[in-house]
């Protein structure tokens, strides 16, 4: 294939014509003159434009940087020679969106179409390779010199050294089984460690179980120990509690009966007392002080005594009798005898008066005597003074007798208080006896024994549920071990597919070295011819891997130099030799295609200019070759 | 001397994992579990038997769990007949055994030693012998034993223990010893297979196998016995009592015919495993498979056994990447000395031609 003429409306091109003849062509032309956007005009008029890319940071889409700037649509037509035919290929916008989208394809100066051209297809069709191949051989851009590789490019490259199918990729090959093998392992990802730690997960949770139900059964010995326990203890409590009860009830009715026997002793004694007491005081004397009555009744008796005496002392009637006697005498005879007679009459008259006089006085006083006499013997009842002594002895004796009973009473009460203390004190002392919760007997021991058993007892069946529960929780062990079992198969499987895997992978990686050892020495070599050309000898050996890295060896060096040690000249001239070497081996023998080539040469000094225009022009013999060039020549 | 009815099952082998089986149906199996037990219980009632014999491995370890003796203990206890156990290497006698540990009903009677008991049951004019394990092995236990006979009474055996196997670990017992033992019927376990009736002289003697299979090494139909022994006489009868069957089934798939209608009907209650075999150009898409016969089986276990087609390694012989990776495979593949490593080969072959091919990962998902 080769290009005639393009006509463009494309970025600055706006209706611009060009023509190319056979062989090499030189466009030269200042820059900003458009070189460039007629190698992307070259590009797009073969495989479209991709109006799928987006814009960023230092890059713009072809869509972008190629609207014209004349606001035209995007357009142009390119006239080639393929096939020994002339044919117009053309491309217009229907919208700024799809650009270069309508494409026709006809045989130049008629209207017949082309079968088998479409915008999508035409590019491959007419150079025989894909976009992605085409920008890496025969489309030398502008600072996309160096050499790059795509899975495609190395099928090409590999098939030029292998006689068979160009269907097979290395790099995407190894890079799905690679993928296939990270899948199942990758460092700690990927099924394999997945199920490692699944299975290590459930063989942990089994043991996990196996311990749990080892526990349980433990547990279990220790509640049905703990059952015993309390059993036993609760048998000791009943017998122990029982047996404090019988002597508690024992001492306590000994003590009851002791105490009722001393309040019946002081009721009794109560009941003497009172009545000893009544006696004494309805007694003539009553509730008195024996010595003091004694004293009284001494006195009382002495001045009853007295007085009975006085009452006897009573006055004599005979002087009055004599004086009266006497007076009538004295009256007769004053009669009889002398009136004179008659005062000794008058003197005893009045001596009869002051005897009489005399005489009552004595009574009255008698009479006093006798009445404070009675008074005195009333008082103690008695008829004589001789009666006061017995009486006195009888009060006497009441006396003694109700003092007697009333001590006798009273001791009895104090018997009874201390019996009722005493008995207060042991009910008390049973009481707390009886108290099995915090008391320090036996049984209270033996009752606190068998609530920490049963808390023992209950503590542990809370445990077992809370096993149990935790048990149940984790699942079914057999269910478990089956899918330890059914992962452990799967992981022996994934294992096998691994080493497969791996296999494949390590035996392709062979047949690729093998493969790249006989097509790395055949591209090198012509590299290095192109190489040599330019350099005028200078390098003559070019060493290319498969990641199109580029080493090359000055004539006379025993190591080759690798990219970056070689000035940027020569580095453009290598990736120039082997961009050239690429084209002339990757790219379909047929109908070659023509070689693009936007400025390559700018960091050549010129007399390598002039070598690599050489090499063109020997190149251009076999193919179209479009040198795009800011330099004058 | 008239004859009685026995049960008598074998190597349960409860707790031990069931193979293939994801955890939900890992999870129905264990209920299932339960439903064995009791199947063979309610066997046991509607047989009328006088008698159960468990000969050993009735467990699968020495720690079940709780919900195991549970069951166990329920089922045994319902069983209207006296029960005998004689341990066995999986669940040997121990104090820390469940033997020991749990509380068994009045039916049940466990041979905690490892010598010949007799356990009269003198209503009935039978005596029951056995012995049990203590240990994972366990020399001959019927080594010079002979029961004195008694007239009108019949003698029956329970005991786990491998016959003719003059080298087992596992109570070695020959013919010579059945047949000077004096017993009607000795009920062995061991073996998961069952055996079938045998006599060695005037002793009848079987084992049932495991009456459930567990695992791809216990395929087929499985059960216990229904023995009727007395006057000189034995007849057995299997009877299932098994609720999922484990088979293998082997399919070739050079053909590339439709799997689905080369397999059996009326699966839905079985766990298979499919081993595909044949030539095929790629790897079958076993998940692809699977969900195609979803439904057809409780469980389905599928397996790659297939080899890549002849023709595929024709391809070795090209000078390209592809012809250049088989080359390299197929002679690892003539040097290799075991299956396992062939396999290996081929199997990296399949992996190394998909990814050449831009072809999806096939087998991504299995066992998911």
């Amino acid at each position: 294939m080769k290009i005639n003429k393009m006509t463009a409306s494309f970025g600055r091109l706006s209706g611009d014509a060009i023509e190319f003849r056979d062989g090499l062509n030189v466009v030269t032309a200042p820059n900003e003159s458009g070189k460039s956007t007629w190698c992307a005009f070259i590009r797009a008029m073969l495989y479209g434009i991709d109006s799928g890319e987006r814009a960023k940071t230092g890059f713009l889409p072809d869509k972008v940087r190629y609207a014209p700037w004349s606001g035209a649509p995007m357009e142009g037509s390119m006239d080639i020679t393929c096939g020994g035919a002339n044919i117009t290929l053309t491309r217009t916008s229907r919208s700024h969106s799809a650009p270069m989208r309508e494409f026709s394809a006809v045989i130049t100066g008629t209207n017949t179409p082309v079968p088998g051209l479409d915008a999508q297809t035409a590019g491959e069709k007419l150079t025989g390779v894909s976009r992605d191949v085409f920008r890496r051989s025969a489309f030398i851009e502008q600072g996309a010199l160096a050499v790059s590789g795509s899975p495609e490019l190395e099928k090409r490259i590999a098939s030029i050294v292998s006689t068979g199918e160009e269907d097979t990729s290395y790099t995407e090959a190894d890079e799905t089984l690679r993928a296939w093998q990270r899948a199942r392992r990758f460092n700690r990802r990927g099924r394999l460690p997945e199920l490692e730690n699944r299975i290590s997960g459930e063989k942990d949770r089994l043991r996990d179980m196996e311990s749990g139900e080892l526990g349980r059964e433990t547990l279990r010995r220790r509640l049905e120990e703990a059952s015993g326990d309390c059993e036993k203890l609760e048998s000791m409590v009943t017998e122990s509690r029982r047996q404090y009860r019988r002597d508690a009830l024992e001492k306590l009715s000994a003590s009851r009966g002791e105490l009722e026997r001393a309040s019946q002793n002081y009721s009794d004694l109560a009941v003497r007392a009172r009545a000893d007491r009544a006696a004494l005081e309805h007694n003539v004397i009553g509730d008195r002080e024996p010595a003091t009555v004694t004293q009284e009744a001494k006195r009382d008796k002495a001045r009853a005594d007295t007085l009975r005496r006085e009452a006897e002392d009573r006055g004599s009637p005979a002087g009055v009798v004599a004086c009266a006697i006497l007076m009538a005498a004295a009256v007769v005879l004053g009669i009889l005898v002398s009136p004179y007679i008659f005062a000794a009459a008058v003197l005893a008259a009045a001596g009869c008066v002051l005897l009489w006089m005399n005489m009552k006085k004595k009574d009255a006083a008698a009479e006093a005597a006798a009445e404070e006499r009675r008074k005195i013997l009333s008082a103690y009842s008695a008829g004589c003074e001789a009666d006061i002594d017995a009486v006195v002895e009888e009060f006497r004796g009441l006396y003694a007798a109700c003092m007697a009973a009333e001590q006798e009473e009273a001791d009895a009460k104090a018997r009874m208080d201390a019996a009722k203390s005493r008995h207060d004190t042991l009910e008390a002392s049973t009481l707390s006896d009886l108290d099995f919760a915090n008391g320090d007997t036996e049984a209270a021991r033996l009752g606190r024994q068998l609530a920490s058993a049963r808390q023992e007892k209950e503590r542990l069946a809370a445990q077992i549920a809370q096993t149990d529960g935790r048990l149940q929780t984790m699942g079914d062990p057999l269910v478990i071990k089956s899918s330890i079992e059914s992962m452990q198969s799967e992981y022996a499987s994934a294992q096998r597919e691994y080493d497969a895997i791996t296999l494949a992978i390590d035996t392709l990686r062979d047949a690729d070295a093998e493969i790249q050892s006989r097509f790395s020495p055949e591209l090198g070599k012509l590299a290095a011819e192109y190489m040599s050309i330019m350099t005028g000898g200078k390098y003559d050996s070019v060493l290319i891997s498969r990641d199109f890295s580029i080493r090359a060896r000055a004539a006379g060096d025993t190591v080759p130099r690798e990219s970056e040690y070689l000035s940027a000249g020569t580095l453009d001239l290598m990736y120039l030799a082997v961009r050239l070497a690429v084209c002339r081996l990757a790219l379909p023998e047929e109908d070659k295609c023509p070689i693009i080539l936007d400025d390559p040469l700018v960091n050549f000094d010129s007399e390598r200019e002039k070598q690599a225009i050489k090499l063109l022009e020997e190149i251009a013999k076999e193919r179209q070759v479009i040198l795009f060039s800011c330099h004058c020549e | 001397m008239s004859g009685i009815k026995i049960l008598h099952a074998a190597d349960l082998h409860l707790d031990s994992p069931f193979e293939g089986l994801p955890d939900a149906k890992a999870a129905q199996r264990r209920a299932e579990q339960r439903q064995l037990l009791m199947r063979i219980a309610q066997t046991a009632n509607s047989e009328h038997v006088k008698l159960a014999l468990f000969s050993g491995d009735l467990l699968d370890t020495g720690s079940a769990y709780m919900e195991t003796g549970e069951s166990l203990i329920g089922a045994l206890g319902s069983i209207d007949a006296p029960v005998f156990i004689a341990p066995g290497n999986h669940d040997w006698y121990s104090p820390r055994s469940p033997y020991a540990r749990l509380k068994w009903p009045e039916n049940v009677t466990i041979f905690s030693h490892p010598h010949i008991e007799c356990a009269a049951l003198p209503d009935e004019k039978l005596r029951v012998w056995g012995a049990g394990f203590t240990d994972s092995s366990c020399p001959g236990l019927l080594e010079g034993f002979e029961a004195e006979k008694e007239p009108e009474t019949i003698d029956i055996m329970c005991v786990h223990g491998e016959v003719g196997v003059r080298e087992s670990a596992y109570d070695p017992i020959t013919e010579d010893e059945i047949a000077r033992s004096g017993m009607d019927y000795i009920a062995l376990g061991h073996v998961h297979k069952t055996s079938g009736l045998r006599r060695a002289g005037d002793t009848y003697y079987a084992w049932p196998g495991c009456p459930e299979g567990r695992g791809f090494d216990e395929t087929g139909d499985k059960y216990v016995y229904i023995v009727d022994v007395g006057d000189g006489k034995c007849s057995l009868r299997p009877v299932s009592v098994a609720q999922r069957r484990y088979e293998i089934l082997r399919e070739d798939m050079s053909d590339g015919g439709e799997l689905a209608e080369k397999l059996p009907e009326g699966t839905e209650n079985d766990i298979y495993r499919l081993i595909l075999t044949g030539e095929t150009d790629a790897a079958p898409d076993v998940p692809a498979l699977r969900r195609a016969l979803e439904g057809r089986f409780f469980a389905l276990e599928i397996r790659d056994a297939t080899r890549l087609r002849r023709d595929v390694w024709e391809r070795a012989g090209e000078d390209t990447l592809r012809g250049l990776f088989l080359k390299k495979l197929k002679a690892a593949f003539d040097a290799a000395e075991t299956d396992e490593d062939r396999e290996l080969v081929m199997s990296a072959a399949r992996w190394g031609l998909a990814a050449l091919d831009n072809r999806e990962e096939a087998r991504s998902d299995e066992n998911k």
